[in-house]
């Protein structure tokens, strides 16, 4: 595993202190596509609008002054990264699940976007461990949703691009490691789903990764392909959305919308019952990791809907939260439903959602420096409702000693995804890379940060 | 970083053995040096009753690593009696709190136990950077980031975790 | 009597009480539990911020209500130790052993040690060792996970062997165990290898062919073991014999998880004790969840139960009384009877017989509920601990994976149990942490030049070994640098340390009463704790230990550092006593306590000498069962969780049967 800056670790002399480094040819090696370098240095507005390219970016583009980067620019070049992905992930689709060059993100919104062609983790772990079909294939949809037909649609509501496609399925209502559900302000719970990029799908499939007699038959610690940019190759990227249900208190201007069957999953918890509707739903969070050479542990990236919650100890924004109600004073704040929980439960008392740690003033400057690029292709874009909460590195990802390679920040987490367990305490509080470092196959090996494999069968 | 912290980095690195790298990486989102350099500060002071104590520690170090001395040296000048008692003893809690994230109290010998040290941990933070658990190449017990099963193999070279170099 | 709105009252949400909730509420049936303690967090992250911050990272530490508040440290209370007359639901910690003999901070209280005593007298009363918590989940937050099912033998050692009593029915009692194991092993969610311990079972003869019931196997593979383990897996000390037993390692079966599943997998934090960050490790709390998702099973947090109403015709409990309150030291904000058909007392081996002892206004139970028979609160038990700690000759990494992955069980059975208690041996993998409070102890040594732990001095060892670490250093060395780093690393990463689990007798005369004096802020009485080794059966399970240590150090070329303990000091200031010393054929020992409160609200089969029959029911209130390791009538040869949840799986049975049969 390479260090990104190989040559840090070994500058610290001493008696060098401080660094006295001398700028790395390597810093400024990648120049990511369709992005403009920013050499304003980090904290500083951005002094021009960013470039919106439907382009992956392969790597950080490490901006310099200062040199060497410290802590700060770095944070921001993650930061920039972090909304190349997004711009690039929410570029409005073909029918093939490419990005439509003739449209720029936030055109065309009720058009599918990248990511929701991608796979959905229930379509690659399948019961008795059989073999998803191939990618660009769909696979049967549980019994019970099948008799939806997408067809019934009212009418103009999908694209004639997107015929064809069947609507995502939000098989998850919970929160990681039995939490709890997060309740929606119609009293509603939030649904989940979590996808694979291409790369990485075959990467399940061609190591029969996909069930539990191929993860013992493959009998090694997984490694997913890393972009490159040398080779001009898209890595392994996985994303995780939290949507809720349109309608009551949701204005859906105000998100991103899709139509998704909301499939009640009786694995999920004890007494929930298979049941299956299509549903208007709007996106509150995404997560998007990324794997590239130079960051092992993945780049972790997290948005939000800029209208979840308010921050702990702040004056209120707004008049209105998608998860916190300013009128309730006697709510507890991040704290799940009672038991039991049931996704099908006609209503259940919303949840009171603060975010614990606040967004920095520099992830928000680079938010609004996002929002105009995006405001200037669309006055009115969705877009400009969703904001970067932080974006999780490895500031040493090749130590020997610590496999999440020092993450920066230490803690990330977001308030529709991790909801419960915000905070700055090791190994409890969410840290992306620390938690999903322990992440193993049904046959005990690392499964390189991501919990997807242990949905094998 | 300023002067002062140059000194408090060079002068914990010489006399607890791991590299200043491992101390204040220049990548730090940990930034434990930051927690230590003020307790440190005011602790040598309140303890000593010297404000200028500290002062005097990190000038004789700049003075020392001025020179060119190899570290040996500069920890046993440091370290050296004819500095004084405090100064001393304020070096070699520098030693203990970097090790157990945790500020010492020594209690002397009596007539029924022999002399021995309790501390109070500094902070949360300060117990899972105690190098301590880097010196025994393992991690804080409760705060492990190593996966399923490491404990039947080898961990990595003790130079690995202390940031020095050679075999 | 008013209607019953329950099937079933729990008081306590331990493993035990949330084991049966679960299994009653998945048949529909209505239960109710009442927690003396905080409720379970959504997250841990109050309680690891909590363990980290301790300066003592004892058991407790992570837990409300506080352990220790070093602001508010006193001379007199160094620790600053919090008063129990303050607090709602306090409970014993083993930072209070010390302060054992001080009530302003010790949450037991103690009769006087009888006068004129030496020593090594049988009749010297000590503290007792072991402690568990009040809060949701209860003690299973900070077991271990050692997960090991006991022998038959250990069910019938009166008969076998001479010594205590049988379990009622004896080897009928173990058989019926049997299917109730092997749930209990999936409740839990065990990591264990069936091959090594049908090694175990068929040098004990557990079955003719060697397996331990019909369906037994585990439902994960072993945790790997240590190299520590390795260390002592060496051919000097498997071809040891003690007492004409064989001495080999068994791979700990552990309620941990070697493989992902609703839990994470292990990634050995080291630190099952107190508290395992990522719930790799079983806790009640898992179960409590579930019993919670049937939608059948309701909790009451902070709510303690004060007294236990009796029918004076029918004998039957109508009802239990309790008081709850908000703050851990604020006033009691209300009280009430909770009422249902069946009650269950589920609040482990300390408060449960403090309960039935409080609920003494009944007519016709003066001296407390279902305690006809006088047993209520006698017989406690622990596992009196011996530890032994030195240094292997080479490295073998201590301080990494779970604290314990592999044991010695092959010495917990024999002919000599007629003569001395029996014991596993537990291979510690946290180096001298438990033993010497290291790393901390040795780095005071070697940066300020002192010799608490016989590294850095003139000390020699009962073998004749001298034990300061490196020959070439003067004694007292003040080191730095480089050769600090040499010194701690090569004494940290050689640490290896041995803990004895001893068979401890039941002893009538070891007992929890009703402290006479002292009470808790919402004034119930506190318990009186009488406690005593008094048996040289299980004193000459020390000596053996002892004994076995040194052999097995020797074995494997290691230089043994266990200290030895002060004389006792039996009579002086509360501050000067000491409270867990002894000494024996005029060696001084000092034992630990293993955490496993046993036998004071026991089964038997007489109603004369025992609190419940073999159904954990009372004998005295048809009505009425308990549960936990207070029913155990000997505390056998295994850590008793594994017990405990197999015994409240059946207790669960038995109510649910007798509920369909009214």
């Amino acid at each position: 595993m390479k260090n990104h800056i190989p040559s840090l670790r070994l500058l610290h002399l001493r008696r060098a202190w401080p660094l006295g480094v001398a700028a790395s040819g390597l810093l400024v090696a990648f120049l990511a596509q369709g992005m403009a370098p920013d050499v304003s240095g980090a904290g500083k507005q951005a002094a021009t609008v960013p470039v919106l390219s439907p382009t992956i970016p392969l790597e950080i583009t490490v901006t310099s002054p200062p040199s060497p980067p410290t802590l700060a620019s770095l944070q921001h070049d993650f930061d920039v990264f972090s909304w190349q992905m997004f711009v690039a992930l929410n570029w409005p689709a073909n029918a093939d699940g490419s990005p439509n060059t003739k449209l720029t993100i936030g055109q065309a919104p009720r058009d599918s976007v990248v990511w929701q062609h991608w796979r959905e983790s229930r379509s690659i772990f399948l019961p008795k461990g059989e073999t998803p079909p191939p990618w660009g294939q769909n696979t049967p949809l549980p019994a019970v949703c099948s008799g939806i037909n997408p067809k019934t649609l009212p009418p103009n509501t999908l694209r004639l691009t997107q015929i064809g496609k069947t609507p995502n399925l939000l098989d998850e209502s919970s929160e990681p490691f039995k939490t709890g559900p997060l309740i929606d302000q119609n009293g509603r719970y939030t649904r989940y789903e979590i996808l694979t990029n291409e790369t990485m799908f075959n990467y399940i499939l061609g190591n029969t990764l996909y069930s539990k007699a191929g993860q013992q038959a493959f009998n090694a610690d997984a490694d997913f392909p890393s972009s490159d940019p040398k080779a001009a190759q898209v890595g392994s990227i996985m994303v995780k959305a939290a949507w809720v249900e349109m309608g009551g208190k949701y204005d859906p201007s105000k998100f991103f919308t899709a139509w998704a069957l909301v499939y009640d999953n009786p694995a999920e918890q004890h007494g929930v019952k298979p049941f299956c509707k299509l549903e208007k739903v709007g996106l509150v969070g995404l997560h998007i990791a990324h794997k590239t050479a130079d960051e092992p542990q993945w780049i972790w990236s997290t948005f939000e809907n800029v209208a979840n919650a308010p921050t702990q100890g702040e004056k209120l924004q707004r008049s209105a939260y998608n998860f916190f109600d300013p009128a309730c004073k006697d709510c507890q704040v991040n704290e799940p439903p009672p038991r039991p929980w049931n996704p099908e439960n006609a209503y259940t008392k919303p949840s009171q959602i603060e975010r614990v740690i606040a967004i920095t003033p520099e992830a928000k400057r680079l938010n609004d420096s996002f929002h105009r690029a995006l405001a200037a292709v669309t006055p009115n874009s969705v877009w400009l409702n969703y904001e970067l909460v932080s974006t999780q590195w490895p500031t040493n990802a090749s130590s020997r000693i610590d496999p999440t390679g020092v993450p920066a920040p230490s803690f990330l987490a977001n308030t529709t995804l991790e909801s419960y367990i915000q905070g700055e305490v090791k190994q409890t509080s969410s840290s992306c890379m620390a938690c999903h470092n322990n992440a193993t196959t049904t046959a005990g090996k690392s499964a390189d940060f991501t919990y997807l494999l242990q949905r094998a069968q | 970083m300023s002067d002062t912290m140059d000194n408090f980095i060079g002068l914990s690195a010489v006399l607890t053995g791991f590299a200043s790298s491992i101390l204040a990486p220049g990548l730090d989102p940990v930034n434990i040096k930051a927690e230590y350099l003020p307790f440190f500060t005011a602790k040598v002071a309140a303890e000593s009753g010297n404000p200028q104590l500290v002062d005097s520690i990190f000038a004789k170090y700049a003075s020392l690593a001025a020179q060119q001395l190899s570290d040996q040296q500069i920890g046993t000048a440091m370290l050296d009696p004819a500095n004084g008692a405090d100064f001393v003893l304020a070096c070699r809690k520098l030693i203990f709190m970097w090790y157990s994230g945790a500020w010492p109290t020594l209690i002397p010998a009596s007539a029924s136990a022999p002399a021995s040290t309790v501390s109070d941990l500094i902070s949360a933070k300060s117990y899972t950077c105690g190098l301590a658990w880097q010196v025994m190449q393992s991690h804080p017990m409760g705060d492990s980031n190593y996966r399923y099963g490491y404990w039947n193999s080898q961990p990595p070279a003790l130079n690995d975790y202390t940031g020095q170099q050679g075999a | 009597m008013s209607n019953p709105t329950y099937d079933l009252v729990i008081v306590g949400s331990g493993i035990a009480g949330a084991i049966v909730a679960h299994q009653l509420g998945r048949q529909g049936k209505k239960v109710l539990i009442l927690e003396a303690g905080a409720p379970v967090p959504v997250d841990r992250s109050g309680y690891m911020q909590t363990f980290f911050k301790a300066n003592a990272k004892t058991p407790e530490s992570p837990y409300p209500p506080t352990t220790q508040n070093p602001t508010a440290a006193t001379p007199d209370n160094p620790l600053g130790l919090p008063d129990p007359a303050t607090e709602n639901a306090p409970r014993y910690t083993v930072l209070q052993i010390g302060a054992w003999r001080n009530p302003k901070q010790c949450y037991f209280d103690y009769p006087p040690q009888p006068p004129y005593l030496k020593g090594d007298s049988p009749e010297v009363t000590f503290a007792f060792a072991s402690s568990y918590e009040r809060i949701g989940g209860g003690t299973t937050w900070h077991w271990l996970g050692t997960s090991l099912r006991l022998f038959p033998t250990d069910f019938t050692l009166k008969t076998t062997y001479g010594h205590g009593v049988d379990w009622p029915g004896g080897q009928t009692f173990y058989q019926a165990l049997v299917p109730y194991y092997e749930k209990a092993t999936d409740v839990i969610g065990v990591s264990g290898d069936k091959t090594q311990l049908d090694t175990l079972y068929t040098q004990f003869k557990v079955s003719p062919s060697g397996q331990y019931g019909p369906d037994y196997d585990y439902p994960m593979p072993a945790i790997v073991d240590s190299l520590v383990d390795q260390a002592f897996d060496v051919p000097a000390v498997t071809t040891l014999t003690v007492d004409g037993n064989p001495v080999y390692l068994t791979p700990t079966p552990q309620g941990r998880n070697s493989l992902p599943g609703d839990r994470r997998q292990c990634a050995g934090n080291t630190n099952c004790i107190p508290i395992c960050p990522i719930q790799a490790k079983y806790d009640a709390t898992v179960t409590l969840g579930d019993a919670l998702q049937t939608g059948n099973v309701e909790i009451r947090y902070r709510c303690v139960a004060s007294n236990i109403r009796v029918d004076d015709d029918t004998a039957e409990v109508v009802g239990i009384d309790y008081i709850s309150y908000d703050e851990h030291t604020g006033d009691a904000t209300g009280s009430g009877t909770v009422t249902a058909s069946k009650y269950l007392l589920a609040a482990h081996a300390i408060e449960t017989p403090k309960l039935l002892l409080m609920s003494n206004k009944n007519k016709n139970f003066p001296n407390g509920v279902a305690n006809s028979s006088g047993q209520v609160g006698r017989n406690l038990m622990d596992h009196v601990m011996y530890l032994a700690w030195g240094l292997a000759k080479d490295p073998v990494y201590a301080f990494r994976g779970p604290l314990s992955t592999s044991g010695i069980e092959s010495l917990r059975d024999g002919a000599f149990r007629k003569n001395r208690s029996a014991y596993r041996i537990e291979i510690g993998n946290e180096g001298w942490q438990w033993a010497a409070n290291d790393p901390f102890t040795t780095l005071a040594d070697f940066v300020f030049g002192q010799d608490t732990n016989q590294l850095n001095g003139n000390a020699v060892n009962p073998q004749g070994q001298p034990l300061r670490f490196n020959p070439n250093l003067p004694a007292n060395s003040q080191l730095f640098g480089a050769q600090l780093v040499d010194t701690l690393n090569g004494i940290y990463v050689r640490q290896i340390r041995l803990g004895y689990l001893i068979e401890q007798l039941p002893d009538p005369d070891n007992r929890v009463e009703l402290s006479p004096t002292e009470t808790d802020h919402l004034g119930l009485p506190r318990p009186r704790v009488t406690y005593r080794i008094r048996q040289d059966y299980e004193r000459d399970g020390f000596v053996s230990a002892k004994q076995v240590s040194t052999e097995i150090f020797n074995a494997m070329g290691a230089t043994e550092y266990t200290r030895t303990p002060p004389a006792p000091v039996l009579y002086g200031a509360a501050d000067q006593v000491t409270a867990t010393n002894f000494q024996y054929q005029g060696n001084n020992f000092t034992f630990y306590g293993a955490g496993h409160i046993a036998g004071t609200y026991r089964m038997g089969d007489s109603k004369s000498d025992s609190v419940l029959n073999a159904r954990q029911q009372s004998w005295d209130h048809g009505n009425l069962y308990m549960v936990g390791s207070g029913v155990f009538p000997t505390i056998a040869t295994g850590n008793p969780t594994l017990t405990i949840a197999a015994l409240a799986l059946q207790a669960a049975d038995n109510i649910l049967q007798d509920l369909a049969a009214a």
